[in-house]
């Protein structure tokens, strides 16, 4: 069989894997590297559950050949660090109900977390940034509440108020038994942020 | 569904690609940004033997912007155009790319492969159509040539460009006056049921160098020549561009092949292709 060796690095773990030439990046995360947080809906571009963030631009998963990401760095939901505005993408998400099935989440929150990276103001994100992405359960009203909470969330922190926050979020997250989405460095984050301020 | 099996080289080289352009022809298809190409080889509407990969090949990623007009290497992404600083110097270049599908879409999207790839519903071709640019192939064969814009389009998703050549740069030069990138589509960044690129100068009083494209309403796009002639060495004003609307409207008639699909009827594109016109000719003046 035709296949190539790539080499990349997926949420901070270097891989390097053999694939067909016609295999998608996004079959790569989810069929040998496991990682099945990555959703496919469409495979045409349309629906956005399958973003991930590519050398730090949020893009198609089913759009890239697995080949074409030889030597990129890709960050999944799974990677999604549980601080900053990762966190805040996430815990708006879930306070303001912006979500229901779950399906298109995991792409929504990519292109979030891009989007505040690169400064995009949060009329930007609520507008365009969802624009990409097809979500049939809520309609949309809730995730445009959460952008505005979670730009507003890590405005916060700028500002030190989020601190004060970072309490209760984690005592909210326990009690919702979130644990397994990786949140162990909320401790330590308060800490550091109380330590440099 | 999956794409139907097919080989893959990323040369280092531009004359690498030209070697197996010219070797394999029509069954070699070149992968730039990838966002119209991989969709088709899913849907298997494309089943290519090789697939030609541009990604290494670092001239053709690169760009410049100046007062004089944007010249952009086959790679150059949508969203590193859209974001440079320079970008207001072409008119309109900022406008049309900012609608070109969505912001995940546009981190790949290039300027060449939109060009090549000429969707009769795409923003870049019908700028480059409006503006007046160009379009540099290569090949083993011809060597270099340059295709003027209104000769390099020749119908749905097809070009002058023959098997074995690559689009390597695309020129779009900057128009002395205004230029407005205006479309309807279903949602935002879904490829435009009707658009429309309008530019037009004002020299010593009167219209000079306009320029109206539209595109999604036939196979290609299409410069409305005698709706512009209506504009030019006229006064800027109502009834000026009601004139050029209604010619407009009466020249779309005309156009062979318009699109009259489960979108959108003809008629429906013909209203919208006026009224998108007459918006874009009140908003520039």
């Amino acid at each position: 069989m035709n296949e190539h060796t790539i080499r990349l690095t997926v949420n901070g773990e270097n891989a390097e894997v053999r694939v067909e030439p016609r295999m998608l990046l996004s079959d790569l995360i989810r069929h040998q590297l496991g990682l099945t947080g990555t959703h496919v809906g469409c495979e045409q571009g349309a629906c956005g559950a399958c973003t991930v963030i590519i050398d730090g631009r949020p893009q198609r998963s089913c759009l890239v050949l697995a080949v074409q990401a030889d030597g990129t760095t890709v960050e999944t939901v799974e990677g999604v660090e549980c601080d900053g505005i990762e966190n805040a993408v996430q815990t708006a998400l879930h306070e303001q109900h912006g979500l229901q099935c779950g399906f298109c989440t995991p792409g929504i929150v990519m292109s979030l977390v891009a989007a505040h990276r690169a400064g995009v103001p949060a009329a930007t994100a609520r507008e365009q940034v969802l624009d990409g992405h097809l979500c049939r359960c809520t309609g949309y009203v809730n995730i445009r509440a959460a952008v505005d909470a979670a730009w507003e969330a890590a405005g916060d922190r700028r500002t030190g108020y989020r601190q004060e926050n970072l309490g209760q979020e984690s005592h909210r997250q326990e009690s919702h038994g979130q644990e397994s989405l990786g949140q162990v460095s909320l401790g330590q984050e308060s800490h550091r942020q109380g330590g440099s301020e | 569904m999956k794409p139907h099996p097919f080989d893959y080289a990323a040369p280092e080289a531009l004359d690498e690609v030209l070697d197996l352009l010219a070797r394999l022809g029509d069954d070699a298809v070149v992968i730039a940004g990838g966002q119209s190409l991989v969709p088709m080889l899913n849907l298997r509407l494309a089943r290519p033997e090789m697939v030609v990969d541009l990604r290494r090949i670092a001239d053709l990623a690169t760009f410049t912007i100046t007062d004089q007009g944007l010249r952009a290497g086959a790679m150059a992404r949508a969203i590193d155009v859209e974001e440079h600083p320079d970008v207001h110097l072409v008119p309109g270049l900022g406008d049309a790319l900012r609608q070109i599908g969505h912001p995940q879409v546009r981190s790949r999207t290039t300027i060449g492969g939109s060009v090549a790839h000429a969707d009769a519903a795409a923003e870049l071709p019908a700028l480059l159509l409006a503006l007046s640019g160009q379009v540099v192939l290569h090949s083993v064969a011809r060597g270099e040539r340059t295709v003027e814009a209104a000769d390099f389009f020749t119908g749905p998703m097809m070009t002058v460009r023959e098997p074995d050549e690559l689009l390597t740069s695309v020129w779009i030069p900057a128009h002395p006056g205004s230029v407005a990138v205006v479309e309807v589509a279903k949602r935002p960044g879904d490829f435009a049921m009707v658009g429309a690129v309008v530019a037009y100068a004002i020299a010593d009083g009167v219209i000079s160098d306009p320029s109206i494209v539209l595109f999604g309403v036939s196979g290609q796009p299409v410069r409305m020549a005698s709706a512009e002639a209506v504009l030019v060495g006229a006064v800027a004003n109502a009834n000026t561009f009601q004139a050029t609307v209604e010619q407009l409207r009466e020249e779309f008639g005309l156009l062979e092949g318009f699109r009259d699909d489960v979108y959108a009827t003809g008629g429906y594109r013909r209203q919208v292709a006026g009224t998108l016109v007459a918006r874009a000719l009140a908003s520039m003046s």
